[in-house]
C-alpha cells in the first residue's frame, strides 16, 4: 500500500521520484492528486528546484491542455515514476506533461494524473486522515 | 523484477534503477524526502508566523532560509553549498489562493 497525506489544507498529497531520462533528471516530488487530470505535471516550482528551468529545452510535442484553472502550455517527455510500498519498489513510465517556465503558475504543486492514479485503488477519507493507494498494475516492480 | 506485458514501454528500467544507485538506495531517499515533508508540516505553523508570505527552506539540521522569492532561495541555498535534496522549500502564504486545476 501506497500512503498519502492530507496537506494543512486539506489537500491531498502522493510522494514519488521521478527521473526522466533524456535530461537526466531525479528527484523527490510531492505530487498533488488529481483525478480530474488526464496526465501527470510537472509545474514550475518544481522545475526551478530540480534545476532544469533556465536552461531547459523542450523535445516533446507541445501540449495546449485546457483547464479550469487556467491554460499554459506543457512539453512532452518521457518519465519514469517511482513510489514505495510497504513490499517494494513500483515504476511507471510515463508522458509527463512539462509546464513551460512561468512565474504566475510557481504556486501549484505538480500533479499526479488518472495515467497513474487508474492504476491504483484509492481509500480517500480526509475526515479519518488516511490517503492509501492499492496497486492494482505496475510496469515494473523492485 | 516482474513487467507486465500490457503497456509496458520500452525502457530499459533495471539499467535506470542500476543508474540512480539501486533499489533500496532510491527507496531509502523516498524515505528520507517523506520525514522532511512531516518535518516541515509539523513546523509549518511556526514557519508561517516568522516568515509570512515568504519561500522557505527547511533544511535537515532545523535551520530555515527564507526569501521573497522561490529563486532567490534556491540561490542561497546553492550559494551556502547545501544540496536542494536536503531542504523542503515551501511558500507560507497566510492567505493562500484557491487552487482549481
Amino acid at each position: 500500500m501506497i500512503i498519502g497525506r492530507f496537506d494543512e489544507y486539506g489537500r491531498p498529497f502522493v510522494r514519488g521520484r521521478l527521473f526522466i531520462p533524456r535530461l537526466n533528471v531525479d528527484s523527490e516530488i510531492d505530487f498533488l492528486l488529481d483525478t480530474g487530470a488526464d496526465a501527470t505535471c510537472l509545474h514550475p516550482a518544481d522545475l526551478e528546484r530540480i534545476g532544469i528551468e533556465a536552461d531547459f529545452v523542450p523535445a516533446g510535442s507541445v501540449i495546449e491542455p485546457s483547464g479550469i484553472g487556467g491554460k499554459g502550455r506543457y512539453f512532452e517527455e518521457t518519465a519514469v515514476l517511482f513510489f514505495e510500498d510497504e513490499n517494494a519498489l513500483r515504476l511507471y513510465a510515463i508522458n509527463l506533461y512539462v509546464a513551460e517556465p512561468d512565474e504566475d503558475l510557481e504556486h501549484l504543486p505538480s500533479v499526479l494524473g488518472r495515467d497513474v492514479i487508474n492504476r491504483w485503488s484509492m481509500t480517500y477519507d480526509p475526515a479519518n486522515d488516511r490517503l492509501e493507494f492499492t496497486i492494482r498494475s505496475v510496469d515494473a516492480t523492485f | 523484477m516482474t513487467i507486465p506485458e500490457k503497456n509496458a514501454p520500452s525502457i530499459d528500467f533495471a539499467e535506470i534503477v542500476e543508474k540512480m544507485g539501486g533499489a533500496e538506495t532510491i527507496r531509502e531517499g523516498l524515505r528520507d524526502f517523506s520525514r522532511r515533508i512531516e518535518r516541515m508540516d509539523a513546523r509549518r505553523d511556526e514557519l508561517k508566523e516568522l516568515y509570512p508570505d515568504k519561500w522557505v527552506a527547511l533544511l535537515d539540521d532545523g535551520r530555515a532560509i527564507a526569501g521573497d522569492s522561490l529563486g532567490g532561495v534556491l540561490r542561497e541555498l546553492d550559494e551556502k553549498g547545501i544540496s536542494r535534496k536536503e531542504a523542503v522549500v515551501k511558500l507560507m502564504e497566510t492567505n493562500p489562493s484557491v487552487i482549481i486545476l
